[in-house]
């Protein structure tokens, strides 16, 4: 069953194009990391998924119009947007009952278990907690909703390291279950690499990468080149190359793996390195 | 790369059963969220509550400063005993409801305003509730809960009043009962009912037009909300010599007066801050739900409602 579907999805502020005819689709089931610069229509293209500005094109999310279709859709979806955009006036009990008040798939003693392993006080108000906490206290809200969609724009913004790395781990064993669909956007791509099942590349508003982490493994390689093999190697065009100890990396799409085991040392890319890679290229293409 | 991203959804359609979650029962929705801006603007109940506080201390001093003025009301005669009761009284419920309706207008300005500029409407927004709930739950208060709670706070300050003096009275050795005795207690407060809801729904579409202004202004919405109406009744002033803006502005200020009681001036706009001078003879309920007044003033709300709810939608954070 496919959860987001997009067709021809396009955005525009006055001059400038946020999205440029986006086509995407996401099966049910899959962590979809979303990655891109700044300013590359990434939030763009989550605002339009959860229906928070309008669009031309077409876009079905669970079956439903997103745009008209909002709060229907927010009692199968849940997103964090934005950090810090709890309101600071609210305490920490009343986003609890606010949210068990309103929404008809939030189990309270969950989010209450996610708070009990922090330090945040019902009796706070959302002002009075630090960066990190706030993020904390939002996420144990919206982990506590069981939703078939789950939309994280850059959720471990301004958290520390440590918390990070259990952020992504209770994602993975507490909250995903192989059904719920999850689409993430980070900086910090490293941090997502053994969580996504797919990942897609966004740049001026178009995507310029869309594929999942098992093709990924099929289709790039990168090879430690040694300087006797090295013009063999570029024979073969690679994507993108750069220089480590006097050796050349390359990275190659879809070239045989037999062919390249006889250049050097070949490995998966990661992403990171295929972002670089991708992005170099594409930046290129705009020049 | 970008055409194989492409042909991955060149061939497909648009289908599949949606499956959505039964909703909250609306009722449900609206009143947490009503009591979500309870929370959020304390202001309702507290700046109304601190001005009837602040005017019990005033007369408890007074009194307290005064004894003269008790023995003084125990020789009246019966009229001017009921007078020098009523008008306290009728100070007490102008004041409070004056307070109200500042801490309404102010409501409105940030209502919508607020969301936006703290970016806290993408977590309203990520939650099952339709613009139309939230919307209806922001006029509600300053139509519904920001009138009961200060009726509720006019009455009890009142009631207040009245047994401080009664017990003053009686530590003076003077015969409370003329208090009750000639005090017409539930007319009074059934005229102030009836005039704070008249006034009330006379507001409506002063209480619309902010709640637009707020949903609409990208900064400054008491300036937006203020000087074009402002400027467009100099401007008539100017160019056509006429007044009509400012007129139709006067009588929604004060216009319910006239509509809502008989034998009070629509011009004097102050008799409202005494309404329980008022019989209940004078109140024309037919005549005010029934004046035009009243009902262009409520298709303005309407419209201006309508176009919150949609504002709502479109107006991303600032």
């Amino acid at each position: 069953m496919t959860c987001i579907e997009a067709r021809g999805l396009r955005k525009t502020y006055g001059k400038s194009v946020a999205l440029d005819g986006v086509n995407m689709r996401v099966e049910e089931g899959r962590i979809l990391g979303l990655i891109g610069p700044n300013g590359a229509g990434k939030s763009t293209a989550l605002h339009a998924i959860l229906g928070l500005t309008p669009y031309q094109g077409e876009l079905k999310v669970l079956g439903l119009d997103p745009w008209t279709e909002r709060d229907a859709l927010m009692r199968d979806v849940c997103f964090i947007a934005d950090v810090a955009v709890l309101p600071r006036w609210m305490k920490v009990s009343q986003a609890l009952d606010y949210v068990a008040g309103v929404h008809p798939r939030f189990d309270r003693a969950k989010a209450e278990g996610f708070l009990a392993k922090t330090t945040i006080k019902r009796g706070s108000r959302v002002k009075d907690l630090s960066k990190g906490m706030v993020t904390q206290l939002h996420l144990a809200l919206v982990m506590a909703i069981d939703a078939k969609l789950l939309v994280l724009d850059e959720p471990t913004l301004g958290l520390d390291l440590l918390y990070r790395k259990q952020f992504y781990d209770a994602l993975l064993n507490e909250y995903f279950d192989g059904t719920r669909t999850i689409v993430v956007t980070t900086h910090q791509v490293e941090e997502i690499q053994h969580v996504v099942t797919d990942l897609m590349f966004v740049n001026h508003g178009r995507i310029v990468l869309d594929c999942s982490m098992d093709t990924l493994d099929v289709r790039y390689a990168e090879v430690m080149v040694g300087p006797e093999h090295a013009a063999a190697a570029r024979a073969l065009k690679p994507l993108y190359e750069r220089q480590v100890f006097g050796r050349s990396v390359m990275l190659f799409d879809g070239v045989d793996r037999g062919v390249l085991v006889g250049l050097g040392e070949v490995r998966t890319p990661s992403i990171a390195d295929l972002f670089v890679a991708v992005m170099g290229e594409t930046q290129g293409v705009a020049r | 790369m970008n055409s194989s991203a492409e042909s991955v959804v060149s061939e497909t359609t648009f289908v599949g059963p949606v499956r959505t979650t039964a909703a909250m029962p609306i009722a449900q929705t609206l009143l947490w969220s009503v009591r979500r801006e309870i929370w959020e603007n304390r202001s309702i109940y507290i700046a109304p509550a601190s001005v009837a506080v602040a005017l019990v201390g005033a007369f408890t001093f007074s009194l307290l400063r005064h004894p003269e003025v008790l023995a003084h009301l125990a020789g009246m005669d019966e009229d001017n005993q009921r007078l020098a009761l009523v008008v306290p009284c009728g100070i007490v419920a102008g004041l409070v409801i004056m307070t109200s309706v500042l801490v309404g207008v102010f409501y409105c300005l940030d209502a919508m305003y607020g969301e936006r500029r703290d970016r806290s409407i993408f977590f309203w927004k990520s939650l099952p509730v339709s613009d139309l709930v939230t919307v209806l739950a922001k006029m509600s208060a300053p139509m519904v809960v920001l009138p009961v709670v200060t009726f509720v706070i006019v009455v009890a300050t009142q009631l207040v009043l009245l047994l401080l003096c009664s017990v003053l009275m009686l530590a003076h050795g003077l015969n409370a009962g003329v208090i009750w005795r000639q005090l017409p207690l539930p007319e009074m407060e059934v005229v102030t009912l009836y005039g704070f809801m008249a006034m009330t729904l006379w507001y409506a579409p002063v209480y619309g037009w902010l709640l637009f202004v707020s949903s609409w202004a990208k900064r400054a919405p008491l300036m937006w909300a203020v000087l074009p109406v402002l400027a467009a009744a100099i401007v008539e002033r100017i160019a056509f010599n006429t007044t009509y803006i400012w007129h139709m502005l006067k009588y929604r200020e004060s216009g319910f007066v006239g509509a809502a009681f008989a034998g009070i001036g629509e011009r004097s706009g102050d008799a409202r801050h005494f309404a329980a001078f008022i019989p209940l003879s004078q109140l024309t309920p037919g005549a005010f739900f029934s004046s035009l007044g009243l009902w262009t003033g409520l298709v303005a709300a309407g419209l201006f409602f309508a176009a919150v709810v949609r504002m709502r939608r479109y107006r991303e954070p600032i």
